[in-house]
């Protein structure tokens, strides 16, 4: 009778943890909110400087995504441990490695874009980035979209697609870069606020 | 009394299990991704072959090699997917799930990123765009991975997805070159095929 309630307890404890460990995290939408006011902010200056409203030379200017990245990475260590708990099932893992990936798959196509703007002496596969880092945005959200079963989520996935093929229509024109800047409010700032809300508001 | 508790208690444990169930077993789907890395390498290798005039092949006729593999593609894909919902998923069904879900994302990724160089090529008449596709490529295969191994916590999936990242970035390093598609080829069977067949291996033991 003790052997059974002690098993019966186990078991419940293991569903509890498995409930309680996937409620969700302050980190995620932390990460999104840099990621989308980091990276609009560096959008829109850089439009201000292609359109003569500020006074730097355009590659000097350039170096502003050099700087948005490093502050991008200097966020992701500070939020390192803001309410992370390790995901247990297997859906809320792989939501959370959607993001990861995403970023993955980000940092290693601006290294291939520099180098292949280097080897082919034009910029423009970094004309296209903006348009490779939103078709990536709409895997993650799809991702998440699946898992969390949130229709605005699916918004988002297909808003990222969808702004991914203007920012290609755009490309060479100063317009695709006010355009990029709010897709990423859009896709990045807004949806992380409204995750951080929900985070807090359950309590992570 | 006692038979309540040992009714609770089994109710329970299959809870449990089945909680458990989607954390383990084999994932199927490796089918899909040796379709795809064979039919992709094979045109990766035709339009080499044909660049440097071997086996009577002409660049005139093999530049269309991406196009016909992308036609062998669908008619396989969707083979593969009516053949796979005739299946019942096997033990790892949360697994599989996210592995479909990780592949299916980066697949529409992919297809958006495509038509993106398309437009993009044609607005600035820069040809030259469409040589980033293949380290594109292989950048959306590496996300698509580190889910599944996230999903799945098979460290050999995380590794492929690393791999995927570095053949990427040395894709970049042999653009303008066509040994590039001798590299694309090799990427290919490297993280798909030879994961796909790995895959498929281990389902088939299951």
């Amino acid at each position: 009778m003790t052997d059974q309630i002690s098993a019966l307890k186990d078991d419940l404890a293991f569903m509890r943890a498995l409930a309680q460990s996937d409620k969700p995290s302050t980190k995620g939408p932390a990460m999104l909110i840099s990621a989308g006011v980091i990276y609009g902010l560096t959008s829109l200056t850089l439009w201000a400087v292609a359109v003569h409203l500020i006074n730097v030379s355009w590659s000097t200017a350039q170096l502003l995504w050099l700087v948005a990245t490093a502050l991008f990475y200097l966020c992701l260590f500070l939020f390192r441990h803001k309410g992370a708990s390790k995901p247990r099932s297997t859906a809320r893992r792989a939501a959370s490695m959607a993001w990861g990936g995403a970023g993955g798959s980000i940092f290693t196509l601006f290294i291939c874009a520099a180098l292949i703007a280097w080897r082919m002496g034009t910029p423009a596969p970094l004309v296209m980035f903006p348009s490779i880092v939103l078709s990536l945005y709409g895997a993650a959200w799809s991702v998440v979209a699946v898992v969390a079963g949130k229709r605005w989520m699916w918004l988002a996935a297909t808003g990222s697609f969808l702004f991914a093929i203007a920012t290609a229509f755009l490309c060479a024109n100063p317009a695709s870069l006010l355009v990029y800047a709010a897709a990423l409010t859009l896709l990045a700032t807004v949806p992380g606020i409204v995750l951080m809300r929900q985070a807090q508001a359950a309590g992570a | 009394m006692n038979d309540q508790i040992s009714a609770l208690k089994d109710d329970i444990s299959f809870m449990r299990s089945l909680a458990q169930a989607g954390q383990g077993g084999p994932i199927s789907g490796g089918a899909f991704l040796v379709a795809a890395g064979g039919i992709y390498g094979a045109a990766c290798l035709a339009q080499w072959a044909g660049l440097h005039h071997l086996a009577g092949l002409e660049p005139s006729v093999t530049q269309w090699s991406f196009l016909a593999a992308t036609a062998v593609w669908l008619v396989i894909w969707i083979a593969l997917v009516a053949a796979q919902k005739k299946r019942a998923l096997s033990g790892a069904a949360g697994a599989n799930r996210s592995f479909a879900i990780g592949w299916s994302a980066v697949g529409a990724a992919i297809m958006v990123n495509v038509a993106a160089v398309w437009i993009a090529a044609f607005k600035t008449g820069d040809y030259g765009l469409f040589n980033t596709l293949a380290s594109s490529g292989l950048a959306f295969y590496g996300a698509a991975w580190l889910v599944c191994g996230a999903a799945a916590r098979k460290r050999w999936m995380v590794i492929t997805g690393g791999g995927s990242f570095v053949l990427s970035i040395g894709l970049a390093l042999l653009i303008n070159d066509t040994a590039e598609l001798l590299g694309f080829a090799f990427a290919l069977v490297a993280v798909l095929v030879l994961p796909g067949l790995h895959m498929m291996r281990q389902a088939a033991r299951a």
